[in-house]
């Protein structure tokens, strides 16, 4: 078949090679008519249902990607529930079945339109992106409400596998983390993977090639075709010529021979080392939040780990893993990045509900404390995390790092654990 | 104001009965709304008015407001 180029905004780096799977859009069907006052009442229970069902659903999901997003990324399920958790929300739907008639979908598609038509016109580039959130929301609200027919998407994702590039109409952030965990070769969305959307964060911190912005309809045709993708370039190639694949391919085999050599952790990956125009040599450090996240950051040849964040590395833990599973994990980061420094920070729990990520700082936020504080006070865990570390530190260059410290106390504190550990 | 900072301000505020508002040029929001707040599009400077009202609405205008002025900042 004939060869066509996409060209798209490149969002997530990287290349791939892959059949074209088509994602379409599922039309979500909406009752336009006015319902009778008699209906009124079952309306409000179907959408009270549609909600818990929703709710049950992103609980179901969120489970599913534990591991596999980090804690920040998790956030995403978050503010899906806090949507679903706002009461006047709720009353709006609700007030327009009872006043207006609408049927319960309608209701729902025209109060979070409003908001996001409101949404839309902020100026602030993060909250404009949570359109697309909302929208899936307000889809999924429908589909249950509709007696939670099928999801067309749901069905078609399980179908791919890692072999293809998938080409899908609006990408939503809960599709683009089953795409992660497919592992697929590359993404190409019509909207939706704008750089600031949490579906292409989620692709860029998984190291999958992406680009938005191509158009659905124009690639529908050539579901199956062989295609390439170039996250860098942000483009889609599909039936691409030989020399193009080649080229692509030479590319991209040496990072996949390489990436082989990392999973044995033998070999570590070479590249050029960073270093400004007039040859001043600069070190990279990336921030991981799991193992992927390091393997990812490991395979573009960094300088070393600036913080690994302990408690996102537990997040499929119910509590903190015990000193060995804890010294297995840190001797492997450290043996993999092969005498590059690490520094792993002691974990930064608490604060109730208020993720680490948060930023927040404000100790009347929570009632509980947090960061190092907290720590010295669970102390046999911190112990034995300290230990974990002074463990691993024998296999390369590992630091240590405390979260939060807000004196001097803390600092002596946790220098008089640390001898402690030394004698013994 | 973005979703994070957003959603905790809203947990604050759902810890009083009263009923509260942010009212910003000429649109008002429930500030225990999620939605409310995000589409008031609240940024860095603007001016915001809290409004309270109900039996705890003192303890809730001063708390919220500090919360405001201090918690945010941080997060910036």
């Amino acid at each position: 078949m004939e060869r066509k180029s996409f060209e798209g905004e490149p969002v997530s780096s990287g290349t791939g090679v892959g059949k074209v799977f088509i994602i379409k859009e599922s039309e979500v069907q909406i009752n336009e008519d006015l319902i009778d006052e008699s209906e009124v009442e079952d309306q409000i229970t179907n959408l009270e249902v549609a909600i818990c069902r929703t709710f049950i659903e992103i609980y179901d999901l969120n489970d599913g990607f534990k591991g596999i997003l980090s804690e920040e990324e998790n956030r995403i399920f978050e503010f899906y529930k806090e949507i679903l958790d706002d009461r006047t929300f709720f009353e709006e739907i609700k007030n327009l079945i009872k006043n207006e008639r609408y049927s319960a979908e309608k209701a729902i598609s025209t109060c979070i339109k409003k908001y996001i038509d409101e949404i839309s016109a902020s100026n602030n580039e993060y909250i404009k992106q949570r359109v697309f959130d909302l929208n899936d929301v307000a889809k999924r609200l429908i589909k249950n409400v509709s007696g939670g027919i099928s999801d067309d998407n749901i069905m078609k994702i399980r179908e791919i596998d890692s072999e293809q590039i998938v080409a899908v109409k609006e990408l939503t952030p809960i599709i683009a983390a089953s795409l992660a965990k497919k592992e697929v070769k590359g993404v190409a969305a019509e909207e939706g993977a704008g750089y600031f959307t949490h579906a292409s964060i989620i692709l860029r911190s998984t190291g999958i090639a992406a680009i938005n912005g191509i158009c659905i309809d124009e690639i529908e045709r050539f579901d199956g075709n062989p295609a390439i993708i170039d996250g860098n370039k942000g483009i889609l190639v599909v039936n691409p010529t030989d020399g193009e694949i080649q080229d692509l391919k030479l590319g991209s085999s040496k990072k996949a021979e390489d990436k082989k050599n990392v999973k044995n952790g033998r070999v570590s990956y070479e590249r050029k080392p960073v270093q400004t125009a007039d040859g001043h040599r600069m070190g990279i450090f990336a921030n991981i939040s799991s193992v992927k996240e390091f393997l990812a950051a490991k395979a573009l040849g960094i300088d070393g780990i600036g913080l690994v964040r302990t408690e996102s590395l537990f997040i499929n833990y119910k509590r903190i893993p015990d000193e060995k599973r804890q010294y297995l994990i840190y001797s492997k980061i450290a043996k993999d990045i092969a005498g590059k420094p690490v520094v792993i920070r002691t974990a930064d729990i608490g604060g109730d509900k208020v993720p680490g990520a948060l930023g927040i700082n404000d100790q009347s936020l929570s009632r509980s404390s947090r960061g190092i504080k907290r720590s010295l006070e669970h102390k046999k865990e911190l112990v034995s995390q300290i230990r974990a570390i002074m463990r691993a530190a024998e296999f390369g260059d590992v630091s240590i790092s405390f979260p939060m410290v807000d004196s001097i106390e803390q600092i002596i504190e946790v220098k008089s654990i640390i001898k402690d550990i030394k004698k013994s | 104001m973005e979703s994070k900072p957003a959603a905790m301000f809203i947990q604050k505020a759902s810890n009083y009965k009263s009923n509260v508002w942010i009212e910003k040029g000429e649109r008002k929001a429930n500030a225990k709304s999620l939605l409310g707040l995000l589409s008031l599009g609240i940024g860095k400077g603007s001016k915001i008015m809290l409004i309270a009202e109900g039996e705890d609405e003192a303890e809730a205008l001063n708390e919220l407001e500090n919360y405001l002025i201090s918690g945010l900042e941080e997060s910036v």
